[in-house]
């Protein structure tokens, strides 16, 4: 079988088994490329009727301008329903001050607006983009990665999924994470955008851009958030994102590729993986996003 | 590009992770950075295990835990490898991991004869009818690449090992340490002259069984009057399909993976709008011969849980997508991660193909209603 064919069918099953086994699943839409194929599948698997799942955006009010108009367009066009819940609110509730650092970034306190917006919205299935090629922790989640109460994953006593046979059963306050890309890796993204003619913001595409170089040649968009120093330099050049997070936390690369078509060559002659050459936050510890995960984090 | 699914099992230190980050490291599968990690926590040489013990838990006790997922393609091929646990207590992540796989990559450590663990894994590999069994001599280094020793393994698992009569042997003789006959071909070993594990799973044809089966389609579920379902097996015409065998449909729109159509193929994803929906069910299996529909079942269990006295106990039954409630008797004790026989009975009947029950894609888990754990996983052998 085809491999896209594949991961084509086995995402759209997910998608519907969280349709069938849960009574309020939100779709958390990032703005990025893997939530806007996951809702290009989304509306594959219920054609012709309606995607009958809400989108939730946490906000942490960092993003790219680019990301927030493509977001409302879509949403526009496709006739969708989104929710958007604000991380600095989840801050302030909970009296977590600003971060200090030349990078600010409110990547890791996303986990509280979501826990709060679960709460709120009584939300029982989370449906995220997450793919198990990202980072070595999520390569040992499960497709319905079950949260406790307190919205904690516990690794060590995951449910068994065998033949794909997904138990989503819970008691109240419980929920379950989805990650219907979990077998997609980067290239595969990239290689069903191109099939399907899949619309992604402009920040995924060869630009021009004001960037702040940092000294191990990590290049970052300038902006109004970072706390620029007297020896920072400031470069003017062509560059794209290879995964858009926060403008805080988010490293663009030097990249001349304008189409799908350029990005997927730039990508089959990458020596470095997709994380560990954009995200700031990944580089923290080895275990990082297994404990950001226990947390209560995507 | 096809897709292949591959899973490594054997007894806990034969050196499976070694042989997976063997296979993506000599398949150039590592980023740069992920490599340069590994580098520095092997002291200079990569530590390859540690790129699929990715729990803190694991790295800490030096074992795998839980199945680990990984990715690399060839020209042709997608491969998804399931590393998965050797230890004797997390025989159920095993079980499951190995449950979705085509392939099969059993390790067996040249050092020593075969112990009651690996034992068991063949017994599994058996039991799930794993298609293709690729049974890997490792450590062929630290016996001096000797063929005897190689050929003395062989004869232990031989005594072992009932293939089934679709199942397919490869016998390969590796130093995953060392990367001898992983992807490269090796030159130690004059004596071999087959394929490396590459060449070997790269030479395994793509699985089409499914297709001339009989058209099968399970019921996923009803949203604003259409009946969704997963196509099981065959080459189906929507058009042509009979609910439960017994009623034909008036199909008035069909779809297939959300494009309209009505040829669809195995794993394919239907939407059918059908002209009465009343009595369509999550759960009922749609064909063109009528199903079987039974209560009384033997299941080969995998049991998940903690240990149980004997006695009759009740679980969610789950059956693809269809739910029952199963009286479940246990005849004797029974340890987490043994297998046994089991007899349940049904609250209702479901529905079954025999060619099916033949074939063992009639699987089940069963689910504690108390706490919604997955307690077992089994395959059934006979309904009544």
């Amino acid at each position: 079988m085809d491999h896209l064919h594949y991961l084509e069918t086995e995402a759209i099953e997910i998608l519907r088994e969280t349709a069938f086994q849960f009574e309020r699943p939100v779709l958390l839409f990032s703005g990025g490329k893997d939530s806007i194929c996951m809702v290009h599948l989304a509306r594959l698997a219920f054609a012709p009727n309606p995607i009958p799942f809400t989108l939730l955006h946490i906000d942490t009010g960092h993003n790219f301008t680019e990301t927030l108009s493509f977001r409302d367009e879509l949403v526009d066009t496709m006739g969708l329903s989104i929710e958007v819940r604000s991380v600095v609110e989840a801050m302030r509730k909970r009296e977590i001050p600003e971060p200090k650092a030349k990078f600010p970034s409110r990547n890791a306190m996303q986990s509280f607006a979501l826990l709060d917006a679960i709460q709120e919205l009584n939300i029982d299935a989370c449906i995220g983009g997450g793919r198990r090629d990202e980072d070595k922790a999520r390569a040992k989640e499960r497709i319905f990665s079950f949260r406790d109460q307190e919205g904690t994953w516990n690794p060590l006593s995951q449910r068994p999924e065998p033949w794909n046979m997904l138990n989503g059963r819970i008691n109240p306050s419980e929920n379950v994470r989805v990650f219907p890309l979990s077998n997609w890796t980067e290239l595969d993204v990239w290689h069903y955008i191109q099939r399907e003619q899949i619309a992604l913001p402009s920040l995924y595409f060869a630009h021009e851009r004001l960037c702040l170089e940092l000294p191990d040649g990590a290049l970052m968009a300038y902006n109004p958030y970072v706390r620029l120093e007297s020896t920072d330099v400031l470069v003017e050049r062509s560059v794209r994102f290879r995964t858009i997070g926060d403008m805080t936390c988010t490293a663009a690369i030097p990249s001349m590729a304008g189409s799908v078509e350029d990005v997927i060559a730039e990508l089959n002659q990458t020596q470095l993986s997709e994380r560990g050459a954009t995200r700031l936050d990944d580089r923290i510890s080895e275990a990082g996003m297994e404990d950001r995960k226990r947390q209560g984090y995507f | 590009m096809r897709i292949l699914k591959v899973f490594t099992c054997g007894n806990v230190d034969d050196g499976k992770s070694t042989l997976l980050g063997r296979l993506l490291l000599d398949s150039d599968s590592i980023s740069v950075d992920i490599l340069h990690q590994l580098t520095e926590q092997g002291g200079g040489v990569p530590n390859l295990a540690l790129l699929t013990d990715g729990l803190r838990a694991e790295r800490s006790m030096g074992i795998t835990i839980d199945v680990a997922y990984k990715f690399f393609t060839t020209k042709h091929t997608k491969y998804i490898l399931v590393d998965t646990p050797g230890h004797q207590e997390y025989t159920r992540n095993m079980y499951a991991g190995a449950s979705e796989c085509e392939v099969a990559v059993v390790l067996i450590d040249a050092l020593k004869p075969i112990e009651a663990q690996t034992r068991k894994h063949l017994e599994i590999m058996e039991m799930l009818g794993v298609k293709h069994l690729i049974v890997a001599v490792n450590k062929m280094d630290a016996v001096g690449f000797e063929q005897a020793v190689f050929l003395e393994r062989q004869s232990e698992v031989n005594a072992v090992l009932n293939p089934l009569e679709n199942q397919y042997l490869h016998w390969i003789p590796i130093s995953a340490l060392a990367g001898e006959n992983v992807v490269k071909s090796t030159q130690a070993m004059p004596w071999y002259t087959g394929p490396s594990i590459l060449e070997c799973l790269e030479s395994i044809p793509a699985l089409s069984d499914t297709h001339s089966a009989m058209p099968l389609i399970e019921i996923q579920g009803i949203y604003k009057g259409s009946a969704y379902g997963t196509v099981l097996q065959g080459t189906i015409d929507l058009k042509n399909i009979w609910h439960r065998g017994t009623q034909s449909l008036e199909m008035k729109a069909c779809y297939v993976n959300g494009i309209p159509g009505a040829v669809a193929m195995p794993g394919d994803q239907v939407t059918m709008q059908v002209s009465d929906i009343n009595g369509v069910e999550r759960g009922q299996q749609w064909g063109v011969e009528a199903p079987l529909q039974g209560t009384e079942c033997i299941v080969e269990l995998c049991w998940m849980g903690a240990a149980m006295e004997p006695g009759t106990l009740e679980f969610i039954l789950r059956r693809g997508t269809a739910e029952r409630m199963a009286r479940v008797d246990f005849p004797k004790h029974i340890n987490p991660n043994d297998i046994q026989h089991i007899n349940m009975t049904l609250s209702a009947p479901i529905d079954v193909l025999m060619e099916r029950i033949a074939a063992k894609k009639e699987r089940i888990i069963l689910i504690d209603a108390q706490t919604n754990a997955t307690v077992a996983a089994g395959i059934i052998k006979s309904i009544a």
